[in-house]
C-alpha cells in the first residue's frame, strides 16, 4: 500500500487564457504537514480547490489515497476535513446546529463528536449563538471545528489562521500538531504567515504564477537556511585541511566554484580569513549567509522572476 | 445522498422560514373561508374555487426552492458538502427531492387547514358529494407531477442564477411571459401555437382547473408532461453542475 496521500501529476487549470495552475505536480506523504507557500494569486487556493473537488482540472491527474476516478475520489474525500477560503455556514443556525447539520450529512455516528469539536476550538460555551453573530475569529474556529470533526485522515486548510487572535493561533497550532502526532493526520496548509508555517510544516511546496517552483522538506530547508560563512578560495582542498586542522572545525561543506560553507565562526570571520591567508590560500570573498523561511521564499520568487 | 437529504430536512425544520411560509399561506386559507362565511358558500363551492387556483403553487415553489437551494449561493455553503465527498449529481438530485418533500408537507398542512376551516366556518354545502371530493382529489393528484416539474425547473434556474432576487424574478417572468407569448402567437400567427401551449406546465394546469370534467387521458398527459419537465431539468441541472467550479 502506497504511503502517498495526495499526488498531482501535471495538473493544469485555465480560466479563459490564463493559467491558474500550470503542470503542477506535488507529492504528499502520509503524516506530512505540507506547507503551500505562494503570493496572492499564485495558485494555492486553486490547487486546494481541485484537491477538495470544488474546481475541475483541465489537464493532469489527481490521486488521493491512491484513488483517481471521480467516484472513488468522492468516496475518499469523506475522509477529509476542509477549510477552503473563508469559513461559510448557515447564518440563521447556531454553531452547534451547523455542526449537527454536517454531522448528519457526513453520516458521523454519535452526537458527542459535535461537542468534542466545539470543545477543541473553544466554542462550546457560545455554541448556541447564531453563526451570523460570530466574529471573524469565531467563524474561523468553527471552520476548524468542522474540518476536524470526525477525525479525518486528511486536512486541507486554506489560510486557516486568518482572523485568529495570537492565542487562537497558538491553540490552532497545538490542535494540528496533536492530530498529526496522535492520529498521523496528513495536513496540507496554505498560509501567508510563514513564521507560523515554519513551526508546523514538515514539507514545503513553493508556488508562483501557477507553477510549482520547488518541493522541499523542512530539514532540507533548514540546511539551506542555516547561518554560515561562505568563503571563496583558490584551493578548496588545501583550505579544508586548514579549516579542520588549524581551526578544529568539521562542520563545513565544500561547494562547486571554489566555495566552502563553514557553519562556525559566523561572528568572527576574521579568524578564518587569517588562518587561510597564513597558509597561503587566497581568499576572494567571505560573507555571512543564512536565512529564514521568509527570506528563502523571497529569494526563490525573486530568483524565478529574474530568471 | 440519504444523509444529505436528512441533513437538509434538519436544517429547514430548524429555522423559522418554513413554518412562517406554511403558516402565512394557511392564514390566507382561513381568511378566505372567513370572508365568505355569510355568503351561502360551503365547502363544495370553496373546493371548486380552489381548483381554479391550481396554478398558484407554481409561484409558491419559488420560496421553497429559495429556502433549499438558492440561499446556498448567498451563504456559499454548498462547497462544504461537496468537499466532504458528496457527488455533484447526488447533491443536485437531493435538492429537488428535498424541495418536493417540503412542498408536499407544506401543501398537506395548508390543504388540511383549508378544508377543515372551510367545513367549520362555512359548512359542507348543499352540493357536496363524494363525486365532488373524488374530482377534487383527482385534479390535485394530476397536478402534483406538474408542480414537481416546476420545482425541477426552478432548481435549475436557482443554480444558473446566483442572485436570489434575480433568480425568482426570471422564474416568475418565464412562467407568466411564455404562456402569454404563445397565446398571442396563437391568436395572431397560427392556431398551432395553442398546441405548444399544451406542452407548458401552465397550459396543463389551465386544463386541470377548467370547469369541464378532466378525462383520464388529460390527467395522464398532465402527469407525463410534469414528469418530463422533472426529468429534463434534472438532467440539464446535473450536466451543468458537473462542469461548474463551486464557489
Amino acid at each position: 500500500m502506497t504511503d502517498i496521500v495526495i499526488r498531482t501529476q501535471n495538473i493544469t487549470k485555465k480560466y479563459k487564457n490564463n493559467f491558474a495552475l500550470n503542470n503542477v505536480s506535488i507529492n504528499i506523504r502520509k503524516g506530512d504537514i505540507y506547507g503551500l507557500i505562494g503570493k496572492n494569486g499564485a495558485g494555492k487556493t486553486t490547487l486546494l480547490r481541485i484537491i477538495s473537488g470544488l474546481s475541475i482540472l483541465n489537464e493532469g491527474k489527481l490521486e488521493i489515497f491512491g484513488q483517481t476516478s471521480e467516484s472513488d475520489l468522492n468516496s475518499v474525500r469523506s475522509r477529509t476535513g476542509c477549510i477552503i477560503e473563508s469559513p461559510n455556514f448557515y447564518p440563521y443556525l447556531s454553531a452547534r446546529k451547523n455542526l449537527e447539520y454536517y454531522r448528519i450529512q457526513k453520516g458521523i455516528p454519535g452526537k458527542e463528536c459535535v461537542e468534542k469539536a466545539l470543545n477543541n476550538v473553544g466554542l462550546s460555551e457560545i455554541g448556541n449563538k447564531k453563526f451570523k453573530n460570530y466574529s471573524l475569529g469565531m467563524k474561523q474556529r468553527l471552520g476548524l471545528a468542522l474540518a476536524i470533526m470526525g477525525n479525518p485522515d486528511l486536512l486541507i486548510l486554506d489560510e486557516p489562521i486568518n482572523g485568529l487572535d495570537p492565542i487562537g493561533i497558538v491553540e490552532f497550532r497545538e490542535i494540528l500538531k496533536k492530530l498529526n502526532r496522535e492520529r498521523n493526520t496528513t495536513i496540507i496548509i496554505s498560509s501567508h504567515i510563514l513564521g507560523e508555517l515554519s513551526q508546523l510544516a514538515t514539507t514545503y511546496g513553493f508556488i508562483d504564477n501557477g507553477r510549482l517552483l520547488q518541493e522541499i522538506t523542512s530539514k532540507e530547508i533548514e540546511e539551506k537556511c542555516r547561518h554560515h560563512l561562505l568563503v571563496k578560495v583558490n584551493d578548496t582542498a588545501k583550505a579544508s585541511v586548514v579549516i579542520e586542522k588549524e581551526l578544529g572545525c568539521d562542520d563545513y561543506h565544500v561547494l562547486n566554484d571554489n566555495q566552502i560553507k563553514i557553519y562556525a565562526f559566523i561572528d568572527t570571520p576574521e579568524i578564518v580569513t587569517q588562518a587561510l591567508i597564513k597558509n597561503n590560500i587566497m581568499v576572494s570573498t567571505i560573507n555571512q549567509c543564512g536565512a529564514n523561511l521568509e527570506d528563502y521564499f523571497v529569494d526563490l520568487i525573486g530568483g524565478n522572476q529574474n530568471a | 445522498m440519504l444523509n444529505y437529504m436528512k441533513a437538509e430536512l434538519y436544517r429547514n425544520f430548524n429555522r423559522i422560514y418554513f413554518y412562517a411560509f406554511t403558516a402565512s399561506i394557511s392564514f390566507f386559507a382561513i381568511l378566505s373561508n372567513l370572508l365568505v362565511a355569510n355568503q351561502n358558500i360551503g365547502l363544495d363551492k370553496m373546493m371548486l374555487m380552489s381548483i381554479k387556483m391550481l396554478s398558484i403553487p407554481i409561484y409558491i415553489v419559488v420560496m421553497i426552492v429559495d429556502m433549499v437551494t438558492s440561499e446556498e449561493n448567498k451563504n456559499l455553503t454548498i462547497k462544504n458538502v461537496l468537499a466532504s465527498g458528496l457527488s455533484r449529481n447526488k447533491m443536485y438530485l437531493s435538492k429537488i427531492i428535498v424541495s418536493t418533500i417540503l412542498a408536499v408537507i407544506s401543501a398537506i398542512i395548508i390543504l388540511t387547514i383549508f378544508l377543515v376551516s372551510s367545513m367549520m366556518i362555512t359548512g359542507i354545502g348543499e352540493n357536496f358529494s363524494s363525486e365532488l371530493l373524488r374530482d377534487f382529489t383527482f385534479r390535485i393528484l394530476s397536478a402534483v407531477p406538474l408542480w414537481i416539474g416546476t420545482i425541477s425547473l426552478c432548481t435549475y434556474i436557482a443554480f444558473l442564477i446566483k442572485n436570489n432576487t434575480l433568480f425568482a424574478s426570471i422564474y416568475v417572468i418565464l412562467f407568466v411571459s411564455v404562456k402569454q407569448i404563445i397565446n398571442i402567437l396563437g391568436y395572431l400567427v397560427s392556431d398551432k401555437f395553442f398546441y405548444a401551449k399544451n406542452m407548458l406546465i401552465s397550459g396543463q394546469l389551465e386544463i386541470l382547473s377548467s370547469d369541464a370534467a378532466v378525462s383520464s387521458t388529460q390527467s395522464l398527459t398532465a402527469v407525463c408532461i410534469g414528469l418530463a419537465y422533472a426529468v429534463v431539468f434534472s438532467i440539464l441541472g446535473v450536466i451543468y453542475i458537473r462542469k461548474k467550479d463551486i464557489t
